[in-house]
């Protein structure tokens, strides 16, 4: 079931075009990831979905009433204790006493933060901060997901609670739209991925875009290729993945010798 | 609608005395109370003292209202909004929030010196006070609160992204509010340009050199600083609607 329509929604900052009449259509339990470089206009499209930014042209449209929530990638922290702020939030939400105190409880315990819910919020870490922001959405169910960089500062042990979380909410059929930079947690949650290119919306395929580097020595002080870069003492190429079964052959046969070979993104 | 506006203003209330925003205003008021009804000033009028301590309230609210729009973040701001869905509720709260706090500073600046006067057996004022001036003082201090947190929060962060700038401001526009009867008088063209602010004046006016309060006038003074606040609240909130984030 359809839950919200972009209709040529364009975004200019400055005279700058960030988005460019982009068309999309988003169903209801879809994980939707946008990748891409800083300031390629992801997290402004996320709050464009959630109208929180005004396009400069073109309208976002819901197909009912929608609750949203939202894990920015950075909180300030207010003069509350994490628990203080976390009953405030789940009363905006609705929720009954009973039920907050219950929510915070079993959330604090799933992300380990128990024994930090009443601590100032000004003391905590930022990783632990980033979990409060991360219980205040889960509060309540949403029927729509907005995470930016939402791991970020968290350990390996809450960033698996969380992708368990987010997956369940799916089931549940809440939409999930996520601006993130990590790999991982993009294979673990998102079905559809999606990179803005001069203001355009493409799908976006890691597979195919997936890129090695070849660390290489030139002992024979052969001619060096234009996409070589100096490595210390030897030589880099980036290359596509199935370019890379085709290169590496020719080099070595060259007399190019092989010092390793690495994925990118793991780099 | 009226349980989030609640929520709204209690989370508002518990940030703001739960940090330390409210202590220097709090200090002020202290050293302004316990200079203006000193021993050493006794006997003062009684109508007189409302209309310096109106002048004061209405500064210290712009500087409540300044520190707490300056405070306020913009991702904290989306995330409550997202979660109130709705425009009307969320200005509305943050509106009642420093009309509340104004009310706090007003009835502080109205209990201590009827204590005070009840202390010194009536010898803080010049004449007995009445229950009917504890009324009208406090129905003109209400006035100039509201007043002055409408000017203090007008130029938020999402009104004016140059806080330097929207402190400047706050602070010319203030003080030309307390001084708009002398500055009028030696320039009477600024006349033109000084409608905008607020009306503060009309205390001066109406009780600068009597002995007695009329409700009347009170109620006609509030009344104009009142709308002057809403109508100020309604530009800055429609101003953030429009910008948005």
């Amino acid at each position: 079931m359809e839950i919200i329509r972009l209709q040529n929604v364009s975004k200019k900052y400055d005279g700058k075009s960030v988005l460019d009449k982009i068309n999309k259509t988003f169903e209801q339990g879809q994980s939707i990831a946008f990748v891409g470089h800083n300031g390629c206009g992801k997290s402004t499209l996320l709050k464009i979905i959630a109208k929180l930014v005004t396009s400069t042209s073109g309208d976002v449209v819901y197909n009912k009433p929608l609750l949203l929530h939202y894990i920015p990638e950075k909180f300030p922290p207010v003069s509350l204790t994490a628990r203080q702020y976390l009953r405030h939030m789940g009363a905006l939400d609705g929720l009954g006493k009973d039920e907050i105190k219950d929510r915070i409880e079993s959330l604090g315990q799933d992300f380990f933060i128990t024994d930090l819910l009443d601590t100032s919020m000004r003391s905590l870490s930022k990783g632990t901060l980033q979990k409060v922001v991360v219980l205040q959405a889960l509060l309540k169910t949403s029927d729509v997901l907005l995470l930016d960089e939402p791991l970020s500062g968290q350990d390996v042990a809450s960033q698996k609670v969380f992708i368990n979380k987010i997956n369940q909410l799916r089931e549940q059929g809440v939409t999930i739209f996520m601006s993130c930079h990590e790999k991982r947690l993009i294979e673990a949650i998102a079905e559809d991925v999606y990179t803005i290119t001069n203001g355009s919306l493409t799908e976006y395929n890691y597979k195919t875009q997936k890129l090695y580097l070849m660390i290489l020595e030139n002992a024979m002080h052969l001619p060096i290729m234009d996409e070589m870069k100096k490595y210390g003492q030897y030589y880099s190429l980036k290359v596509n993945e199935d370019e890379c079964d085709l290169i590496l052959p020719e080099l070595i046969q060259k007399g190019w010798k092989l010092r390793g070979l690495y994925d990118e993104e793991d780099k | 609608m009226m349980k989030k506006i609640n929520e709204l203003v209690k989370y508002q209330m518990h940030i703001y005395f739960k940090g330390s925003k409210f202590v220097m205003p709090f200090v002020a008021t202290a050293i302004y109370l316990f200079i203006m009804y000193s021993p050493m000033g006794w006997p003062v009028g009684v109508v007189t003292s409302c209309v310096i301590t109106c002048n004061w309230v209405f500064l210290l609210m712009v500087w409540v209202g300044l520190s707490v729009s300056s405070a306020e973040s913009p991702i904290m701001e989306q995330m409550i909004f997202l979660r109130v869905k709705s425009n009307v509720c969320y200005y509305l709260s943050k509106m009642l929030f420093l009309i509340i706090l104004g009310f706090i500073v007003n009835i502080i600046c109205l209990l201590y010196p009827i204590v005070i006067n009840l202390l010194s057996n009536g010898g803080a004022f010049e004449r007995p006070l009445t229950f009917f001036d504890v009324i009208n003082y406090l129905i003109v201090l209400c006035g100039s609160s509201m007043a002055g947190c409408s000017l203090g929060s007008f130029f938020h962060s999402r009104v004016m992204k140059d806080r330097k700038m929207a402190i400047v401001m706050t602070v010319l526009f203030a003080t030309v509010t307390i001084a708009r009867i002398p500055i009028i008088n030696a320039l009477p063209l600024t006349k033109i340009i000084t409608w905008i602010l607020p009306p503060l004046d009309m205390v001066s006016r109406t009780y600068g050199s009597v002995g007695f309060f009329q409700v009347g006038n009170s109620f006609k003074v509030f009344f104009i600083l009142f709308v002057y606040a809403i109508i100020a609240f309604i530009v800055k909130s429609l101003i953030c609607y429009k910008k948005k984030f």
